[in-house]
């Protein structure tokens, strides 16, 4: 089973755009975020995203990150680099919302990690109007 | 000369000094560029390392690094957190078991941190952000140990170095982080991060003195 490593600057984005996630992958995903400072403002604990990028590469068969603004971003890089470089980890260079919404989908669905980091990088280009 | 645990929880305590007096003025800088929490972040990040190193009482130079690298990984909250905590981490790994470190080992760790940092962030020379301070001294210092000086020797070259290379980001474009949305408007501000770059180099020369 693979995982989705939800990042954000703000600690209500990753809490409510997990809730999202869970609501459209309920089963076969495991789903985690993780927002905001120690003290639940605008941020990003990096260590508990080295803390929490570990848990799942223990836990599941693959991880894939998304993550909103440049922190976020920085922090799951920091978090690879101290990690050396897992191989069963990917960040998908996608939105946030939409990346992982249909990251969870398709990795609910049993596709492979490289499959699931394709589709959720696709959701850069699909239009909505 | 040789740096100890000690010159290194010395520099430690020094830089923290610098990021809490300047706390106001690096979120100034930052609020005009960015999101206007950089002082506060830095500040919260340093208060947070020093509490750690007094609990843990680290025995060796690469101690001390590692220990304020999680610190600040874990405290400060922006992009400042994983970049500085890179610092630390990098020397922390380049600095190994030993007791202490002479010039070059001193500068070699800051080379790999230099690195880390580029690593990370993609920045270059002009981006309007710490690596145009950082490059610029660590290859001063590289330059003149490798010709058989010492950092004391050359410390007021280094912060006055720094001190330039800071403010020469005043009429920078930001091609990185948040300040790049701001295009155009990013102009004519000093970058924080470069800022407090500076004051990394200044702490580090004056641990040397003593306190």
């Amino acid at each position: 089973m693979l995982s989705i490593l939800i990042l954000s600057h703000s600690p209500e984005i990753a809490r409510g755009l997990k809730n999202m996630c869970l609501q459209m992958a309920p089963d076969d995903v495991i789903i985690e975020a993780v927002g905001g400072t120690k003290e639940g403002n605008l941020g990003i604990d990096a260590e508990l995203v080295l803390n929490k990028l570990q848990e799942l590469i223990t836990n599941s068969d693959g991880v894939v990150i998304l993550g909103d603004i440049g922190s976020t971003i920085l922090a799951a890089k920091n978090a690879l680099n101290m990690l050396s470089s897992p191989v069963n980890v990917c960040i998908a260079d996608a939105p946030l919302v939409e990346g992982a919404v249909i990251a969870s989908i398709e990795a609910s669905l049993g596709s492979p990690l490289q499959e699931v980091v394709k589709k959720a990088e696709e959701t850069k280009f699909v239009s909505k109007l | 000369m040789m740096y100890d645990t000690e010159y290194f929880i010395r520099f430690v305590n020094i830089f923290a000094k610098y990021l809490a007096e300047n706390k106001e003025y690096l979120t100034q800088l930052d609020a005009a560029i960015g999101d206007g929490d950089h002082g506060i972040n830095m500040d919260r990040g340093a208060k947070a390392a020093l509490d750690r190193l007094s609990s843990i009482n680290p025995k060796t130079p690469g101690e001390v690094m590692r220990t304020v690298g999680m610190a600040l990984l874990s405290s400060v909250g922006g992009a400042a957190g994983p970049l500085y905590g890179t610092v630390f981490m990098r020397m922390s790994i380049a600095f190994r078991n030993n007791d202490k470190i002479d010039d070059k080992g001193l500068v070699s760790a800051l080379e790999q941190a230099l690195l880390g940092i580029k690593g990370l962030g993609k920045a270059e020379v002009g981006d309007k952000t710490m690596v145009d301070v950082w490059e610029p001294v660590v290859n001063f210092l590289k330059e003149n140990i490798e010709n058989g000086r010492t950092l004391p020797e050359i410390c007021a070259d280094v912060v006055a170095l720094a001190e330039e290379r800071m403010k020469a980001t005043i009429p920078l474009q930001a091609r990185k982080g948040r300040a790049s949305y701001l295009g155009e408007r990013s102009i004519g501000h000093q970058d924080p991060g470069a800022t407090s770059s500076y004051y990394f180099f200044k702490s580090l020369c004056e641990a040397i003195g003593g306190e």
